[in-house]
């Protein structure tokens, strides 16, 4: 054997005993594994701990539970008290709906001179926040006793845009108690025509007319609103609302009596009656197909030996 | 998730009743406000003295007051009465109105003494409000006044609307002091 060749195999051995020996020692040496850590975590989760045996409670001025330990004089909130927010349980896409607003109909039966119908659109967001669309059309026609004018708006459109509040969003959306926000606004005209005037001194009379004035008015409004499911999709609703003009055009021969969707200019309370059919966009069964899966219930059936009727009303539950 | 039940709501019917009760009642006492301005808009005139402060009007007798054309001769103020103000009706009809003010106290009961005002105005159909209704309103353009016992005639406001205000002062010359509200003329 050459000194060429005793080198080469000295240096091979060398190797081949190095690199096993270097691995072993990472094996066996590890500077930070799992172990280290857990012990780590736990020395600092066992300093942060209280000896429930020396704990007296106290409640601050915030009402939070403060536990003190008597020994070290240490003071920690009581997190496991702290009142949560609970959450909300209906989806962001919740439903929505659509209604006819029926309170002027059934005044104007009852001899109320303006007014004629609104539709409204809703998104239910959450059960929680519901944006509004209304749109309506209203006119007023009014002669009224003990005065000599004849008051006249033809049909005009008006819109509304806002957003409800329901309180109740995390309870059953059989009922909801709103309150919202609206900007409306109404482009439409009136005249005032037929009326004449009389000068007890002077013993004259005369006819005048005003000639159709074309006004915008835009106004706000805050209402309450209840509402309850009747049947299947349908909702009856009940509101009120608190409004006031924000700007209105100028005309030179007065200011309008009755404003679309406003109601008269005098009185800053209007209210609302409505049907409101609900389309449920959440994905949730509907309420007589709630059931866990699995769980459906067994209807009637004639057995196979034909002995009588079997009926099992408890639900089955397949595991 | 099932939803939360709330046992105050056993009470919705009651509230749903009281309600629409409470939203009837205020929508209908709301509206019947009324009219709290005039039903007509008819210029309201004070009489002043020209020796004494303008904010304080005087009393005025012996006074006959009426409008020129009148029908009968009718007359707004007569003698036993004693008035500090006045309201002066305009003629819709016309573009102009005119007064006469004839002092009955025997040293100034001569027809030389009377005096006449005028005045000329545009006028203009207004929609007051649904309960005081339309009517004329009246921009005072001008006025012309004799001064036999006038002195001067201010307008403070010249449009004539159905709000109850003093649109007009008459400033009488008076020979006594006036804190006394008893002017001789």
């Amino acid at each position: 054997m050459s000194r060429t060749t005793k080198y080469i195999i000295a240096v091979v051995a060398a190797i081949l005993f190095i690199i096993p020996a270097s691995a072993q020692r990472r094996r066996i040496n590890p500077i930070e594994n799992p172990a280290t850590r857990t012990q780590h975590i736990s020395n600092k989760a066992k300093a942060d701990t209280l000896d429930r045996t020396n704990i007296v409670e106290k409640t601050d001025s915030k009402g939070n539970i403060i536990l003190i330990d008597t020994v070290t004089g240490k003071e920690v909130v009581d997190s496991t008290k702290i009142p949560t927010i609970p959450p909300m349980i209906y989806p962001l896409v919740n439903s929505a709906s659509v209604s006819v607003n029926l309170w002027d109909p059934i005044m104007r039966v009852f001899g109320q001179k303006y007014g004629l119908v609104e539709f409204s659109g809703e998104f239910n967001m959450h059960n929680r926040y519901i944006p509004v669309l209304d749109i309506g059309f209203g006119k007023a026609d009014n002669t009224p006793d003990g005065n000599n004018y004849h008051y006249r708006s033809p049909l005009a459109p008006y819109f509304r845009i806002g957003i409800n509040y329901n309180f109740l969003y995390n309870s059953s959306p059989d009922y909801m108690a709103m309150a919202g926000l609206r900007y409306g606004f109404s482009p439409f005209s009136f005249s005032v025509n037929g009326t004449d005037t009389n000068s007890p001194y002077w013993q004259e009379s005369d006819i005048l007319q005003i000639p159709s004035q074309n006004v915008t008015v835009g106004y706000f409004a805050i209402l309450f609103n209840l509402r309850v499911r009747i049947s299947g999709p349908i909702y009856l609703g009940w509101s009120f609302s608190y409004h006031s003009i924000l700007h209105e055009s100028k005309t030179p021969y007065g200011k309008p009596w009755y404003i679309p969707g406003y109601g008269t200019r005098k009185s800053p309370i209007s209210g609302a009656f409505s049907v409101t059919y609900t389309l449920d966009l959440s994905g949730r069964k509907k309420k007589h197909d709630r059931h866990l899966p699995g769980t459906e219930p067994v209807l009637p059936q004639i057995p196979p030996n034909g002995t009588g009727i079997e009926t099992q009303s408890e639900t089955q539950i397949q595991n | 998730m099932k939803p939360v039940s709330y046992g105050r709501l056993r009470l919705l019917p009651a509230i749903i009743v009281a309600f629409i009760s409470a939203t009837t009642v205020m929508v209908q006492s709301c509206n019947d406000i009324g009219c709290t301005d005039l039903r007509s808009s008819i210029p309201l005139a004070g009489f002043y003295s020209s020796s004494s402060s303008a904010d304080k009007t005087i009393s005025v007798d012996s006074l006959l007051i009426g409008g020129i054309g009148a029908p009968d001769d009718s007359l707004l103020v007569d003698t036993p009465s004693v008035t500090s103000s006045l309201y002066l009706p305009f003629r819709s009809q016309k573009p102009s109105t005119s007064f006469f003010i004839k002092y009955v106290r025997k040293a100034l009961d001569y027809p030389q003494f009377i005096d006449t005002v005028t005045f000329s105005y545009t006028t203009q159909p207004y929609f007051a409000s649904a309960d005081c209704g339309a009517m004329f309103i009246y921009r005072i353009n001008s006025i012309d006044y004799t001064r036999h016992l006038i002195d001067s005639i201010a307008i403070t406001d010249s449009l004539v609307n159905n709000f109850d205000m003093e649109r007009i002062k008459i400033f009488f010359r008076t020979t006594e002091n006036d804190d006394n509200d008893t002017p001789q003329q």
